[in-house]
């Protein structure tokens, strides 16, 4: 077991094989040995640990892409979007805890939820008209009236859909 | 917690799963997301991920800015071919008096912007330039004068055009007859006579019929007597004759052969000049789609280099057979060779019209080495259903653009007695992935000609020449006028 203390001081304790799918965490507990001190995780709330947790649990036991693996992996990565049914329903959060996760999967360097994020984040992008990305995500539209139409201009092309 | 407060790495991931449109889109949103994708690794990933030809060089050493236009212009083009409808963007009809003598496919346009006439029983080739209306001789017979031409246009490595033309003269003051090869290269600077040679009477037959021309060789065959006759190495300019016929699947084929029971067809490559065979008399042996078997050859440059033998004579290197309609293919990939399996996969595009519908097919010929203890490799065929317009569209032309995707229009008469064309995409550009293609909605041409000032009456898209030069598509036509002259129709599309 596993003891995690989180930024709001909530400690948890997780089994090592599924804290481990966090390869800063493996990498820690490789490091320093069997150890029953607690792990401080500055960076992440308890809100969004246990998130993490949640889609560690889940995956428990799925083998975990090497660091080789990676180059290969990417030509498939790349050219979908897909999300499984199950993190499909996992990542159905508000857009506040969405970048939290996000935040926290690459802190803690788990890739496979990192693309989760990732392509949700992507999905809700695609097929969208420049205005309404800013409305989703609430950006303040900063060009100036010039710098608008002129950026406007070199790529209306792809406003048109 | 907002989108741009992610970190960089972060953004970069999400933009890893976008496309180039969408790119597009978040770079309109707000100034730390237009920032964001002005960085090159985005453009680099992009690139290593779209299905686009490598560019000379490293990836790494491609500035952003080439790395996005091709991108952009890909999907650009992409999204006004096939998405949407063709439009007319100009439209204009020329006429010579100098062209009256015009007739068949004895003419020929480069890249959309030269025509290319030969002066029948005259001794020029003359050369126009459609944007500036330029008139250029490009070859003069001397003392003699020009009986027929056959040409076919190729890319040049440095992105111009070369035309080759195999040109039948006669001399004024005799009854002798030669053959000369031209090669017309095309740039910015206008056309340019790169060579011309002479083809000894032996090697070439009097009834010139197909000339095809891939990146390095070019072939020619005789419909007269019914033999394969010609190839040229462009690069050295050396002729070769094909080896008398023989064949391991048919061992009647030599007999055969010469006894124009087969139909024939060649297409030169970069790499190889294939020879497909469909005997005339099995009608019975077609296939569901149409395809009647087809016994296909591969021939090679010697290996062993050129002998004494003048002119030296190419390899028989593959031998295979399959179901295809080789009347109606035409090369869409030149060929691509595998260096660690030693294969060489070469595309073809085909169309079959059935139910008034015309489906169209990609089909990957791969030429194998021989196994062990074979003399000839294997040839196979893998068949891949791309797309289908409603009608018989009987004619169909394509060139390949910047982004290595076949581009071209295939053009049909509707019951209406209006002539429509369809604009159409192919991938070709993987060597082991099935080919993909897509079809935009089409536009007829007819109903645009009878509400603007446009001499209608368009029945002769047989004789259709197609250029695309990435944003428009350029179509040439040859028309009857008033008093049976040759009139050019030249209409854009976009």
């Amino acid at each position: 077991m596993v003891h995690l203390v989180t930024s709001d001081n909530v400690e948890f304790v997780v089994d090592k094989e599924v804290v481990e799918r966090s390869v800063l965490i493996k990498n820690m507990l490789e490091d320093v040995g069997e150890t029953d001190q607690s792990i401080p995780l500055a960076n992440v709330s308890s809100a969004v640990l246990r998130k993490v947790i949640e889609y560690c649990e889940h995956h428990r036991g799925e083998p975990l892409p090497s660091a080789d693996a990676d180059q290969n992996q990417d030509e498939t990565r790349k050219r979908t979007t897909d999300i499984s049914e199950w993190d499909q329903k996992f990542i159905t959060v508000d857009q506040e805890m969405l970048f939290e996760i996000i935040l926290a999967a690459n802190y803690l360097d788990i890739k496979s939820l990192l693309d989760v994020g990732c392509k949700t984040v992507a999905n809700m992008i695609k097929g969208k008209t420049p205005d309404e990305i800013r409305r989703l995500f609430n950006i303040v539209n900063d060009f100036t009236p010039e710098e608008e139409a002129q950026i406007k201009k070199e790529n209306e092309w792809a406003e048109d859909r | 917690m907002t989108l741009t407060s992610l970190p960089h790495d972060v953004l970069y991931r999400v933009l890893s799963f976008l496309s180039v449109r969408e790119i597009i889109c978040l770079r309109l949103a707000c100034k730390d997301l237009r920032d964001l994708t002005f960085h090159t690794a985005i453009w680099h990933d992009a690139y290593t991920h779209a299905k686009l030809p490598r560019p000379l060089g490293p990836l790494d050493s491609q500035s952003r800015e080439f790395l996005e236009i091709t991108l952009v212009k890909s999907t650009q083009v992409g999204v006004k071919w096939n998405k949407q409808a063709l439009t007319i963007t100009s439209k204009a009809t020329w006429f010579e008096p100098e062209w009256s003598a015009l007739q068949g496919d004895h003419w020929e346009v480069v890249a959309g912007l030269w025509l290319v006439i030969p002066h029948i029983s005259g001794p020029d080739i003359l050369c126009y330039d459609l944007e500036r209306g330029l008139r250029h001789v490009i070859y003069h017979a001397e003392g003699a004068q020009i009986l027929s031409f056959k040409s076919a246009t190729s890319e040049a490595a440095d992105g111009g055009c070369i035309m080759h033309a195999i040109v039948m003269e006669s001399a004024r003051n005799s009854v002798s007859f030669s053959h000369k090869l031209l090669s017309i290269r095309f740039s910015s600077d206008g056309p340019l006579l790169e060579f011309s040679m002479v083809i000894p009477g032996d090697v070439i037959g009097m009834g010139m019929s197909q000339l095809s021309a891939g990146k390095r060789l070019l072939c020619m065959s005789d419909h007269l007597t019914g033999t394969l006759n010609l190839a040229v190495d462009t690069l050295t300019r050396v002729l070769y004759r094909f080896p008398l016929p023989s064949s391991i699947i048919d061992p009647k084929f030599d007999v055969t052969c010469a006894q124009e029971t087969y139909l024939k067809r060649l297409i030169a490559t970069e790499t190889h000049i294939l020879a497909m065979f469909t005997p005339l008399t099995m009608v019975s042996q077609l296939d569901e789609g149409g395809n009647c078997r087809a016994i296909i050859q591969a021939f090679a440059l010697p290996s062993a280099g050129i002998t004494s033998a003048s002119p030296p004579t190419l390899e028989l290197t593959h031998e295979g057979h399959c179901y295809l309609d080789i009347e109606r293919v035409s090369l869409l990939c030149d060929s691509i060779t595998n260096a660690v399996t030693g294969q060489t996969q070469i595309k073809f595009l085909t169309h079959c019209m059935r139910l008034n519908l015309t489906k169209y097919f990609a089909h990957r010929v791969t030429l194998s080495p021989p196994l062990p203890g074979q003399k000839l490799g294997n040839i196979y065929l893998s068949t891949e259903q791309l797309f289908s317009v409603p009608g018989y569209a009987n004619t169909m032309k394509f060139t390949t653009s910047f982004d290595g995707h076949a581009r071209g229009i295939c053009v049909l008469h509707n019951e209406r007695d209006g002539t429509e064309f369809y604009g159409f995409t192919i991938d070709a550009s993987g060597m082991d992935k099935p080919c993909s293609g897509v079809v935009g909605p089409g536009v007829d041409i007819k109903e645009v000609e009878a509400t603007e000032s446009f001499p209608s009456y368009l029945r002769m898209t047989w004789n259709v020449k197609l250029a695309f030069n990435g944003y428009l598509g350029r179509i040439c036509y040859r028309k009857r006028g008033q008093a049976g002259r040759n009139v050019l129709a030249v209409v854009d599309l976009a």
